[in-house]
């Protein structure tokens, strides 16, 4: 389980990167005969820390966390279940009522026009934010006088509700698509600007002597020294960027003509069926999830490198 | 921690051995720049928006003079402070009851490992779900009302101290604890002495987040959940293209937002110092 | 035959490697056939193979050997910050069993509590064993006086020097009066001047308190300018070679103990050894 780390478009400015670039390691040390990780507790109970943990049962040890937390998810669905014994269903409904509406969702109902119109709106929107937003970031971050002016301007878009420009965007895109993919990019856009922007600094300060002794043009620079190195930084930017963009895939969907998930759940919600609400919230987790996995495979995959840099490390998930 | 070295452009020249002053590159003064350039900027963009107002209808972008009159109106007739107290009672309410659940349950779950193993998949699916979801079943359950809109605002700023917390806990440097084992401390006393006040960096790294979010939440709940309060409004005049008073109402908003979180910094500044300087 | 460490008698190989165990009476620390062995998934680990050593009361004895070689394991296991797989340690007579109140530590990287001005960090000992809060106070300045800081008391510790924080690293240490001192390589992460000071420093407060140490050093002239005998580890399995008498004068500071001929045959009879040249063969 990790920490969020990071801040929404929310805070303050650039401070937000900082915190948003992680938490700081633990002190490493020792690292010879040091193996056993984990809690800063001594082993209590069911848990240990034996996170590497080799001999006879270690495969199973290792996988501990992992198993006690497929056990928790079965355990969670049975007591879900239980509840129907002492409340309303109409409350949080039940698995046996949930499972079902989702089918029915799913088969003859609206579930998978709507999870692949927010689904496509999302990635629409994010992939528009980060190209400007890390571009902008970038050229902030290389080029003084536009760090200078632009500075203040980031700083308070970013400490800016964007959601608040909801209604803005309804009248200049009108009611459909348009406007809720410009809306979505403009809540995701702070992030990756703030955080590519402190990225480029933090490259600046320490590997920009090595571009300028092996003689680069700008443009080499760009790409062998300031892209890589600023990349753990934007994908921070870009999970941030994600959490709040789903936050405004929902509320486009619900407020910019009813359509996608966030009109699903505010119908339902109306009529009170709870059973296909919850089907419909969970379905949203799941787009979440995958969204959120779909990017650090992504990572995983194309920069597999990244894990290792300390920045890198920092977010270790 | 890391201070970014500013770049050689920022070291004023200094005269050379030749004892004339070297030629100046343009815009190397650092002083003026810094302030002339966002200036420039900002005119930029009023220029840009003057343009576009002859354009386009008037009635998707007012002039900025009309914004400006506006904006100023909103403050001293219009329903913006009252609106405010409303959302900031709402606010501080939620928040108040996120963050302290947020740090409890941190604290237990970052205790416990099998409590981190048992929680973290529910936490983990809340976390990265889009919580504005939740609302039409938080309707279904309260109705509309304060109620609704309370509730979201705590489970919104609930997860990220929760996170931030349990995570601090469990990456306390294992440097100190063993210090504080060494000097004979039992658990009890490790917790209070040592881990507690090793976590803080972390539980205001979430309080941070937390206090953001909250504002947030306090704006969507009420775009969503209401007639009352700053959300109500900014969706009324955005809906009514009524720019002026909607750009005087999301200045007020991010002021909000600034403002808890400065306190908060402010908070540990004073009292946890070493939060900073020690890194 | 368990292997101990080889005590060699005069006359052998050389004129060194004398150290005839301590009497009973004499022991302050008698640690017996220690094994400690670390299961991971890549490799297993022989940390510590049988190892066995009697410290004697107010000796300075100092623990050397390459990185690795267990000899830090050992240290931790001493202070119970490990738990050993066999084997058994007794501190005056008593079987350890975890933490002793009676052994402190000081650690590679210091890890001054940055929430806690210098002198509360040097009282946290104290207020653990209940000392009344005047008293904590006294003591822990007078502490701070041995090791030079008295005047930075009130300050957090990160605006002090790497020296001076691990000047209050053993000042921390010896605050609660601990029968056995540990230091594990102490000064590793200090520049070689301040090193040197602090080595002085060690030596003075050595001579004044009489307290027992254990020093864990990879560092061989720090450990024949600091100790009365050195143990030499050999890795892989992490073992106890031979322990050596350092049989220079003291107090050291008061000459250069680097040009001292017997200390240059020592340092060049430890290296080789180290080496793996004059192991005596296992």
């Amino acid at each position: 389980m990790t920490p969020r780390q990071g801040t929404p478009a929310g805070t303050d400015g650039l401070g937000a990167a900082a915190t948003a670039i992680g938490l700081p390691l633990p002190a490493d040390g020792r690292e010879q005969l040091e193996i056993t990780l984990g809690n800063a507790f001594e082993t209590s109970g069911l848990l240990t820390s034996d996170v590497e943990a080799g001999g006879r049962f270690g495969w199973l040890r290792r996988r501990q966390t992992t198993i006690a937390g497929i056990l928790a998810v079965l355990l969670g669905i049975g007591i879900w279940q239980a509840t129907s014994l002492v409340m309303n269903p109409i409350f949080i409904s039940t698995p046996s009522l949930v499972v079902p509406a989702l089918w029915h969702l799913l088969v003859s109902g609206p579930l998978p026009a709507d999870f692949l119109r927010s689904l496509l709106e999302m990635i629409g929107g994010v992939l528009l934010a980060t190209i400007v937003g890390v571009g902008v970031g970038m050229l902030m971050g290389r080029i003084r006088i536009l760090e200078r002016a632009l500075e203040p301007l980031v700083a308070f878009g970013n400490a800016t509700p964007s959601i608040a420009l909801l209604p803005v965007m309804e009248v200049w895109f009108g009611f459909g698509e348009t406007a809720r993919v410009a809306f979505i990019m403009t809540i995701a856009i702070w992030p990756l600007i703030v955080n590519t922007h402190a990225g480029v600094r933090a490259v600046r300060g320490r590997l920009a002597d090595v571009g300028t002794t092996f003689g680069m043009s700008h443009l080499q620079q760009i790409r062998y020294v300031y892209l890589p190195g600023t990349l753990p930084y934007i994908f921070v930017g870009a999970r941030i960027s994600l959490a709040v963009g789903a936050v405004g895939m929902i509320l486009g969907g619900q407020e910019i003509g009813g359509s996608g998930l966030g009109g699903l759940v505010t119908v339902l919600g109306a009529r009170s069926e709870t059973a296909p609400l919850v089907a419909a919230i969970l379905t949203t987790t799941a787009l979440a999830l995958f969204l959120f996995w779909g990017l650090r495979q992504f990572q995983a995959r194309v920069f597999p490198w990244i894990a290792a840099t300390s920045a890198g490390r920092r977010e270790a998930r | 921690m890391t201070a970014v070295a500013e770049s050689r452009a920022d070291v004023r020249p200094v005269a050379g051995p030749g004892g004339h002053a070297p030629r100046r590159r343009p815009f190397a003064d650092w002083r003026s720049t810094r302030v002339v350039a966002p200036l420039v900027a900002v005119g930029v963009l009023f220029g840009l928006w003057e343009l576009a107002g002859v354009f386009v209808n008037t009635s998707l972008i007012s002039s900025p003079q009309q914004v400006a009159v506006d904006f100023v109106n909103q403050f001293s007739s219009g329903p913006a402070v009252p609106a405010m107290e409303l959302s900031l009672r709402e606010l501080y309410v939620g928040l108040a009851i996120g963050i302290s659940a947020g740090i409890v349950i941190g604290l237990v779950i970052g205790r416990y490992r099998l409590l981190d193993a048992v929680m973290s998949p529910y936490i983990n699916a809340a976390n990265a779900t889009p919580l504005n979801v939740l609302i039409p079943l938080l309707l279904v359950w309260v109705g509309i009302g304060t109620e609704a809109r309370v509730l979201f605002i705590i489970l919104i700023s609930f997860f990220p101290v929760l996170l931030n917390t349990a995570g601090g806990l469990r990456n306390v440097s294992k440097g100190y604890v063993e210090v504080g084992k060494m000097l004979g401390l039992n658990e009890h006393q490790l917790m209070r002495k040592v881990i507690l006040p090793a976590s803080m960096p972390y539980i205001f790294a979430g309080v941070r987040v937390g206090v953001a979010l909250g504002v947030i939440g306090m704006i969507v709940g009420e775009i969503e959940v209401s007639n009352v309060g700053l959300g109500y409004f900014i969706n009324f005049y955005g809906n009514g293209f009524r720019t002026g008073q909607l750009l005087a109402l999301i200045f007020l908003a991010a002021l909000i937002g600034v403002v808890n979180v400065l306190v908060v910094r402010g908070v540990q500044a004073r009292w946890f110092r070493w939060i900073s300087a020690a890194r | 035959m368990t292997s101990d460490a080889t005590v060699t008698t005069a006359g052998s190989e050389g004129k060194y490697a004398v150290s005839a165990p301590p009497a009973e009476h004499e022991t302050i620390l008698k640690i017996q056939s220690i094994s400690k062995v670390f299961l991971t998934t890549k490799r297993t680990v022989h940390a510590l193979d049988r190892v066995s050593l009697d410290v004697r009361r107010g000796e300075f004895i100092s623990l050397v050997g390459v990185s690795g070689c267990g000899k830090t394991t050992l240290l931790r296991i001493l202070d119970g910050l490990d738990e050993s797989d066999s084997g058994t340690v007794y501190l005056d007579g008593v079987k350890l069993d975890g933490v002793s109140h009676d052994m402190s530590y000081v650690f590679q990287d210091i890890n001054l509590l940055p929430w806690r001005n210098v002198v509360d960090n040097v009282a946290l000992g104290l207020e653990v064993r209940g000392v009344p809060k005047s008293e904590r106070r006294e003591r822990a300045m007078e502490v701070l006086e041995l090791v030079g800081l008295a005047s930075v008391a009130k300050v957090p510790p990160y605006t002090l020097s790497g020296g001076m924080q691990q000047r209050v690293g053993v000042a921390r240490a010896l605050a609660v009066r601990p029968k056995v001192l540990l230091m594990d390589e102490p000064f590793g992460q200090l520049d070689n001047f301040t090193r040197e000071a602090l080595q002085v420093e060690i030596a003075n407060l050595w001579e004044k308190l009489g307290t027992t140490i254990v020093f864990v050093t990879h560092d061989v002239d720090e450990a024949i300018f600091l100790s009365d005998r050195i143990g030499l580890f050999m890795p892989g399995p992490g073992r106890l070679t031979e322990v050596v008498d350092v049989g220079l004068p003291r107090p050291r500071t008061d000459y250069d103990v680097r040009a001292h001929q017997r200390a240059i045959e020592l340092r060049s009879y430890i290296t080789d050894h180290l080496r793996g040249g004059r192991d005596p063969g296992r």
